[in-house]
């Protein structure tokens, strides 16, 4: 059994009379300690997939399955403890707490979970041991990404879910951010679920989900991902 | 303007249909209160005008001191400006309605008051115009004859009469007695007079308690006739045009009150003359009529007195003629005893005269015939014993002629003897002397002869010398012859000295013959010579007594028979004189005791005459005295004076309008804050507004609208919300404000309310709504303006994040370290948001002074209740005795105190109404009360301090105030305060008394001013009359109603009175807080709600990112929850803190604004409302957040993935 299963997800909105299929029958399956991008074009239904994947949404009909336990028969309870101790979500606009420091937004989350990692040091090992008490505002962009990672990280979730984790950044930051994530998950073999549009980002995924229109257009396993150092696009 | 532009602001406004309202409400609940409380005053005047004008409420009322006669009426019918008179009566009168006591004035009600009609409770109409202070009759019918009377409608004091019931006159006022000519009336109607608009204060008299609790309309003909009007009300032409209390009205009246002062000197000099003039006559004739009383009685009395007087001479006569006559018989009588002694004496002595002579007769007779043999002998030898006698005789005659011739012979030979001696003694004697003298004319011769022998001898005369030398021998010659002469003298002398040795002897034997023979010769013949001459006289002794003998016998016969008709003649005077003593003694008895009859009779007259002159004099200067007094009191009639009152004499009126005033003055400052809130709420909401539509506004500019166009979207939109909460809330709470508060103030005003809609003031709604919009657009721009400053490349960006920052409490590590992050949240938030931190803060401050204003405001008036009669007054009756109540009913009076089933406590007391005045006050009216027992008042009067509760003592010479009075006046503990007595309307007489206070005491109603004993004695002059009982009584009301029942049946007793009415009266009158406070709860609600519903609205929609991440990264829905209001609850604490506060600033404000005459509110709020008004202001946040629950619910965590706009 996969960690992740995915079987015939569909998440269809009502739009007053209309019925729009945002994800229309997804399977798929995505194994632990694997670093998967999700690549498709704006509109396939990636983000609808990023919420029922990171229980922010139920799916109207298939099944959703993470390390055995059924999450689309969650309800929104269960689904706010799954958020809480199963999935770690690094945003693309990196949804800091500017009120709070960066130490701070990472202790905002590892003080909700069982069993979080200490914050400093996974903040530390982010590349951040030097601006714990910045502001989110004092902080650059690739670096209040790295709190956001950390933030996700600290929760030591089994499922690191990034949306679009470069969108906002520039080209040498975003790389160091893709590296970092890469880091993260062979390092400590966090299974982490990328989203992006950008297609070359698949050279450093060890498993890469196409999709189209609300359905998965191929899967394809990659044996030998590329480093994200060596990444170009 | 474009037609999309405006669609789009159209669509925004229903877009964000919460942010509109948001605004709208709160322009609405700021204008709303501003106008309708700043209307309420206008509204109650407006009200309060058409009752007066409706009912013809005087004007000017005159009152005279010595009343308004039928002239004086009809010179102010001619005073300019005057549009009615209407002359009435008053009195003040205790009644007794169905039990109980009343201090009830009593006023004429015209005729005209039958027919009219007040159908709709706010205008009387009648034909009459000289009808005023119309009262409408609320139930029954007018009084149509003597006797019946209509009571106040309105009072709680009437609210147990019914129509028929009687109603007894028991006292009337001092100086008005017999004013009414009947003592009982019967209820007919009860009316509501527009003379009495408020039940807090009827006015001051002199009966009862000291306050009017009832009024009472009678016919005018049931006033005394001969009473001259008291007052005279008037009405002003074209007063009743203006608004009662306005500057025009006030100036239209004062115009005639000017005038009328100006003709009232005149009138009072006239009322006085008159008045003077009246009495004067009355008082003359008196005088009169005294005088001929006292001439007639003084000349009755100089009768009586003459009368008395002739008695008393004739007695003194009479007493001259008996004491005269007791003389005379009592010199009778001695001389009657005297002659009795006499006659007495004289009858022993000649008894013993008569007893002597015929003993001594006796004893004579024997004598002579035991001597008459002896004598008879004698008789017969006498002549012998004569012619022997006779012989013997011749014999010794020639004896002695014998020896007589040769005695003579001797004695001659004895002188010559004798006499030669002699011559030769003498010759010797002279030869002697020449001898002796010899050798010194020897001597002197010799001394001659030297002399001249020694002289020259031509100088020496030889004869002389010669001569000298021959008698010198001569004399030698002489020395030597002379002794032998001498020696032959001495021999001469022997020899006749020796003859004269014979002639001696001879001599002898001559006197020895006389001696032994003649001598005893003559003896023996002497002897026989006094023999018979002894016979012859035993003789003639015996015959004389033989004679006398005789002739005794013969004088004691004559004698004896003398005596005898003496003596008779004497007893008979004697027995005379008896007779006559007897007459004249038994005389003078007789005369003694008609002398002692007539001096009974002067004396008893003398008592009586002394008596009825005591006593006439006694009436007539009491007579005097009276018509002194009366003189006087003529004399001391002062001119009349004018009282002209206009209406704020009225303390109806004055109250209603100085209470729409104080109404204001709140006014004019509660609505200050909801202008502020809704200031800030337009502030905030439109930043927020202006924030979201960052881009939309880049994009407007990017389009190339002006900046003006731009802004004026954001303008139009705050103008609209403004605009229609404006109307809404003006035209909402200019009805509802003034109508609840004028239904509160109708709980004590009579003023009936104006019916609905309301007038709207308009300039007043403009003023409040151009203040609620002008704040909200000025809000708006200053939120629009720095956004639209910014250039649209950089509207198109997201706006940078407002950076976190550092907050001071981070600095105090210990507290911070310890803060879980959604507090380090909260805090930093709190700091972040400073426009919606001071929005907050003062909205929930607001809400929650708005509370505690409320709550403390109805906690001040409770208080007055509770602390004023459930703690100051512990006494719960009072009774008021006539200053000269008999001696018997002081007894049963006090025996009826002293029984604890009814009383357990009580003191006498004085008590009176004067007039104090201070620095910043005079003539505020008081009571003073004088405690008897100043050591036991604490037994019916708590007296402390308000601020520490600290006890006052006021002892015989204190003087302590009652708080608000001190406040009042400006006077402060050892200050000095000036208290002056006053007459029954209330007007100072005399001159002030100043004396320092000695302490201020906490009280709530009323003005009171305890003086001990003695500082009063020393102040007025007197001695305190004590005429009040202050009484604990008992509570159970069937023991009431018997000890009232016993007390009104002892004569001298005034009055009773229990204070629960007056707990009653004031709970009823302040129950019209009530309201008020309701209505500001409301507006704290709505406060609170507005406030907290936009702090929650702009802190979600800010915050969606926040609070989708927040979900995202698993909180639980209560987490979230926590997050976001864990702010609002924090700045709703603060506010409530600070509102709490703000809530003890404008409670105090509202409370000394609100403060009514005479009444002290309570000064304290209690801890209860801090704590509910700090809970309410809580439950209203938690109510705003449970409201907003579903909101923060329905944010999608989508919105996490989304850009910052």
């Amino acid at each position: 059994m996969a960690f992740v299963e995915f079987r015939d997800v569909r998440k269809v909105y009502r739009m007053g009379e209309v019925e729009v299929a945002a994800v229309d029958g997804m399977t798929f399956d995505i194994e632990r300690g694997e670093l998967v991008v999700v690549v498709g074009p704006s509109g396939a239904g990636k983000t609808t997939l990023l919420n029922m994947l990171g229980g922010m949404d139920s799916c109207s009909s298939g099944s959703i399955v993470l390390d055995g336990r059924n999450v689309s028969a969650f309800g929104s309870k269960e689904l706010t403890f799954y958020r809480r101790y199963d999935i770690g979500f690094v945003f693309q606009f990196y949804n800091l707490v500017q009120n709070l420091t960066a130490l701070e937004n990472v202790e905002l989350a590892s003080q909700i979970c069982k069993d979080p990692l200490d914050a400093a040091s996974v903040l530390r090992q982010v590349g951040l041991g030097h601006r714990l008490g910045n502001f989110p505002a004092q902080l650059s962009g690739g670096e209040q990404q790295r709190v956001a990672i950390a933030r996700a990280l600290a929760k030591n979730p089994k499922l690191l879910l990034c949306d679009e984790p470069t969108g906002a950044l520039d080209y040498q930051t975003g790389k160091a951010i893709l590296k970092l994530l890469q880091d993260t998950c062979y390092d400590t073999g966090k299974t982490v679920v990328l989203i992006t549009h950008n297609a070359a980002f698949t050279a450093i995924a060890d498993r890469v989900i196409h999709i189209r229109e609300g359905r998965v257009a191929s899967v394809d396993v990659n044996d030998a991902p590329a480093s994200a150092e060596t990444l170009e696009w | 303007m474009s037609g999309a532009f405006n669609k789009e602001l159209l669509r925004s406004i229903t877009h964000s249909l919460g942010r509109f309202l948001a605004i709208a409400a709160i322009v609405a609940l700021g204008t709303g209160f501003y106008a309708g409380l700043r209307m309420t005053a206008p509204d109650m005047k407006t009200a309060a005008d058409e009752f007066y004008d409706g009912t013809a409420l005087m004007d000017v009322r005159v009152l005279s001191t010595l009343g308004l006669t039928e002239d004086d009426i009809a010179a102010l019918r001619d005073v300019e400006g005057v549009q009615a008179v209407m002359p009435a009566y008053e009195t003040d009168v205790m009644a007794t309605i169905g039990g109980e006591q009343y201090a009830t004035r009593v006023h004429s009600l015209p005729d005209a008051a039958r027919s009219s009609d007040a159908s709709d409770g706010v205008h009387a109409r009648s034909d009459d115009p000289e009808y005023l202070n119309r009262p409408i009759l609320m139930e029954g019918s007018w009084p149509r004859r003597t006797g019946e009377c209509v009571l106040s409608a309105d009072l709680v004091a009437a609210q147990n009469a019914r129509v028929g019931d009687v109603v007894r006159i028991s006292q009337e006022a001092e100086g008005m007695e017999n004013a009414l000519v009947v003592d009982e009336y019967t209820v007919v109607g009860f009316v509501s007079a527009p003379y009495y608009a408020t039940s807090s204060s009827l006015g001051s008299t002199s009966l009862g308690s000291g306050s009017i609790t009832q009024y009472m309309y009678v016919p005018e003909s049931d006033f005394s006739s001969d009473l001259p009007f008291t007052e005279a009300f008037l009405t002003v032409v074209g007063a009743a045009d203006e608004s009662s209390g306005s500057a025009a009205y006030d100036e239209r009246v004062t115009q005639v009150t000017d005038r009328i002062e100006a003709i009232a000197p005149e009138r009072e000099k006239d009322r006085a003359e008159g008045l003077r003039a009246d009495a004067q006559t009355e008082l003359d004739d008196a005088r009169a009529d005294y005088e001929r009383q006292r001439a007639d009685a003084e000349t009755q009395l100089a009768e009586a007195k003459r009368q008395l007087d002739d008695a008393k001479a004739r007695l003194d006569g009479a007493a001259g003629v008996i004491a005269e006559n007791e003389r005379t018989l009592s010199e009778a009588q001695a001389r009657y005893d005297d002659g009795k002694a006499e006659l007495e004496r004289q009858r022993a002595s000649a008894d013993e005269q008569l007893a002597d002579a015929a003993a001594r007769l006796a004893a004579s007779r024997a004598e002579l015939d035991a001597n008459r043999a002896t004598i008879e002998a004698l008789e017969q030898a006498l002549p012998g014993m004569q012619s022997q006698w006779q012989q013997g005789s011749d014999d010794l005659a020639r004896k002695t002629a014998a020896w007589r011739q040769g005695s003579d012979a001797v004695d001659a030979g004895i002188a010559q003897a004798r006499q030669g001696i002699e011559q030769i003694d003498a010759g010797i004697a002279e030869a002697q002397a020449n001898l002796d003298a010899l050798p010194a004319q020897i001597d002197a011769v010799q001394e001659q002869i030297a002399t001249m022998e020694a002289l020259p001898p031509d100088q020496q005369d030889p004869d002389a010398l010669e001569k000298l030398r021959q008698q010198l021998v001569a004399l030698q010659t002489a020395q030597g012859q002379l002794p032998a002469t001498i020696a032959d003298l001495e021999q001469q002398r022997s020899e006749a000295q020796a003859t004269l040795k014979d002639l001696n002897a001879q001599r002898e034997q001559l006197d020895r013959t006389y001696r032994e023979q003649i001598v005893p010769a003559g003896q023996q013949l002497a002897d026989a010579q006094a023999q018979i001459e002894q016979a012859q006289d035993a003789v003639a002794r015996f015959r004389a007594g033989e004679d006398q003998t005789a002739e005794g016998q013969a004088q004691y016969e004559a004698s004896k028979q003398e005596a005898d008709a003496q003596l008779t003649a004497a007893q008979r005077q004697l027995d005379d004189a008896a007779a006559q003593l007897a007459s004249g003694r038994e005389r003078l008895a007789q005369g003694k005791a008609d002398y002692e009859r007539g001096l009974n009779d002067y004396e008893s007259g003398l008592a009586e005459y002394e008596a009825q002159k005591k006593d006439a004099e006694e009436r007539l200067s009491d007579a005097k005295r009276q018509l002194d007094d009366a003189q006087r009191q003529i004399d001391d009639i002062d001119d009349a004076v004018w009282y002209v009152m206009d209406r704020t004499a009225n303390y109806g009126v004055a109250s209603f309008d100085a209470d729409a005033d104080r109404v204001d003055s709140i006014a004019q400052v509660f609505p200050f804050i909801f202008f502020l809130v809704a200031a800030l709420v337009a502030l905030t909401t439109m930043t927020r507004m202006v924030e979201e539509e960052r881009q939309l506004i880049g994009t407007f500019k990017a389009l190339g609208y002006s900046r003006w166009r731009i802004a004026s979207k954001y303008l139009a939109y705050a103008a609209a919300a403004s605009v229609a909460g404006s109307i809404v809330g003006i035209g909402v709470l200019s009805q509802v404000l003034p109508a609840v508060i004028m239904k509160a103030y109708g709980i004590i005003y009579f003023v009936p309310a104006q019916p609905l809609p309301l007038p709207i003031d308009w300039p007043l709604a403009a003023l409040a709504g151009g203040l609620g919009v002008g704040v909200t657009l000025i809000a708006t721009a200053a939120a629009a303006a720095a956004t639209l400053r910014e250039r649209p490349a950089t509207l198109m960006l997201p706006r940078a994040p407002k950076a976190g920052k550092r907050i001071l409490l981070e600095r105090v590590g210990p507290v911070w370290r310890r803060l879980s992050f959604s507090w380090k949240v909260t805090f930093r938030n709190l700091f972040r948001y400073k426009k919606r931190f001071v929005m907050t803060v003062i909205g929930i401050a607001g809400c929650t002074a708005l509370l505690l204003t409320g709550l403390g405001l109805s906690d001040a008036i409770n208080d007055i209740i509770d602390n004023q009669f459930g703690t100051i007054t512990k006494y719960n009756a009072m009774i008021s005795v006539e200053e000269d109540i008999p001696r018997a009913s002081r007894d049963q009076l006090d025996d009826l105190l002293d029984d604890s089933r009814y009383v357990s406590s009580h003191m006498r007391a004085e008590r009176s109404n004067m007039l104090a005045s201070g620095p910043d006050d005079a003539d505020v009216p008081v009571q003073v009360v004088v405690p008897e027992e100043p050591s036991r008042l604490d037994e019916f009067v708590l007296m402390r301090t308000r601020v520490g509760h600290e006890p006052l003592e006021l002892g015989n010479a204190g003087v302590v105030l009652s708080e608000k009075l001190a406040d009042q006046l400006g006077v402060a503990a050892g200050e000095d305060v000036q208290l002056t007595e006053q007459d029954a309307i209330g007007n100072a007489t005399g001159s002030p008394h100043a004396v320092e206070a000695t302490g201020v005491m906490e009280n709530y109603i009323y003005n009171y001013v305890f003086v001990g004993p003695d500082r009063y004695d020393e102040l007025m002059g007197e001695r305190p009359s004590f005429t009040t009982i202050l009484a604990v009584t008992t509570t159970d009301s069937d023991a009431r109603a018997e000890l009232t029942e016993k007390l009104g049946a002892i004569e001298g007793v005034k009055t009773v009175a229990y204070n629960d009415e007056t707990i009653e009266a004031y709970r009823d009158m302040l129950s019209s807080v009530n309201m008020i406070v309701v209505v500001l709860v409301v507006a704290a609600a709505s406060l609170a709600f507005i406030v907290l519903y936009n702090l929650t609205n702009i802190n979600i929609t800010e915050r969606v990112r926040e609070i989708a991440t927040l979900k995202v990264l698993g909180f639980t829905p209560r987490e979230v929850n926590a997050y976001i209001y864990r702010e609002t609850f924090l700045l709703a604490a603060i506010g409530c803190a600070v509102g709490l506060v703000l809530g003890v600033w404008m409670e105090s404000f509202v409370v000394v604004t609100a403060e009514v005459n005479q009444v002290m509110f309570g000064r304290e709020i209690h801890v209860a409302s801090f704590v509910i008004a700090f809970a309410l202001t809580m439950l209203f946040t938690v109510l705003v957040m449970l409201a907003m629950r579903g909101k923060l619910r329905r944010i999608d965590m989508v919105e996490s993935l989304k850009s910052n706009e």
